[in-house]
């Protein structure tokens, strides 16, 4: 793989920056209350290994809604709950409370659809800046520690990737959460050419 | 009152967008996939259907090409999270009446919804 430029993390960091942006744009009109980002960090990452790179995602406790997408390149992107923000976040969204009958079930499904649309906003603003189609599976639902939530389809399990992240934090009520991009670094080379048509 | 059809896999949406219908004083049904969405078209007549894309069983570009193909003469507005421009004009191209991504502004849902309904009824 070429290593990337400094330009071209840059120009990266504030691609996937304008998508976060969209993304907390819409949770605030979800939530009526303040998201505060934080600037994307990129990684080099092993996906059976994220605990050096990654020491606070390392719990066991861990929600996610997880959308592996292909196109000029590859990969798959995460939005990543520590477990006492999800319970918040589903209270938020739908006013059903923690203990209530049904409300695993509304977890589960109020995720997928928070998850699937916070996703789909990085994404789609990538793909749209970077004049590329980008097709997705349909999400999944995951609970675990982070080496199982980040884990990609089909790869080779001592592939390393190139992992961007971006962490923010609702005001009210308190919820932390994580949005990963994981690209598998045989199709980096593409994602570094779109960058650089731009 | 008009009957508005909303097909989507997701129920926190389709609760969201019934909750948003009924606001606007019209009656809401549901459909969970293209397929049963579909069987609604045919069997509820609706005076319009909002649809995802990314669903199981029949998505809705799939809907959208077989609404066309068969001719049926119902106006549809896709909610989709894919916001990306290419999903938008290919919906665009089937025909759809407006695209939003999700969750829809309110009021601007309210304001395609009622130019829709308006202009149906006048061409009627």
């Amino acid at each position: 793989m070429t290593a990337p430029t400094g330009k071209q993390l840059d120009t990266l960091r504030e691609v996937v920056n304008i998508g976060i942006g969209k993304a907390a744009s819409i949770l605030n009109g979800m939530l009526e209350s303040h998201i505060e980002l934080e600037v994307p960090s990129i990684i080099m990452f092993d996906p059976e290994n994220p605990g050096e790179e990654l020491p606070d995602v390392s719990c066991n406790d861990l929600s996610s809604v997880q959308l592996d997408f292909h196109g000029p390149f590859s990969g798959s992107s995460a939005l990543v709950f520590p477990s006492e923000s999800v319970g918040k976040l589903v209270t938020a969204l739908t006013g059903e409370e923690p203990g209530s009958e049904g409300f695993d079930e509304e977890t589960t499904g109020t995720l997928y659809e928070v998850g699937n649309i916070l996703i789909n906003a990085v994404m789609g603003s990538i793909a749209n800046l970077l004049a590329v189609q980008i097709d997705f599976l349909p999400p999944n639902y995951k609970e675990g520690k982070f080496s199982d939530l980040i884990k990609l389809k089909d790869s080779k399990e001592d592939l390393a990737s190139l992992l961007i992240r971006a962490n923010f934090n609702v005001q009210e009520p308190l919820i932390s959460g994580n949005i990963f991009l994981v690209f598998e670094l045989d199709s980096f080379g593409e994602l570094l050419t779109a960058i650089d048509n731009l | 009152m008009a009957k508005i059809l909303v097909i989507d896999d997701a129920k926190f949406t389709r609760t969201m967008l019934k909750r948003m219908i009924t606001e606007f004083g019209h009656e809401s049904i549901e459909a969970e996939n293209g397929r049963e969405g579909l069987e609604k078209i045919t069997s509820e007549d609706p005076d319009l259907v909002l649809t995802d894309i990314l669903m199981p069983e029949m998505d809705g570009t799939e809907l959208l090409s077989l609404l066309r193909e068969t001719n049926m003469d119902v106006k549809v507005i896709v909610i989709s999270a894919n916001i990306q421009d290419t999903i938008r004009d290919q919906c665009m191209n089937l025909g759809v009446s407006e695209f939003f991504g999700k969750p829809p502004d309110k009021e601007k849902l309210k304001k395609a919804i009622e130019g829709i309904l308006a202009k149906e009824e006048q061409d009627s």
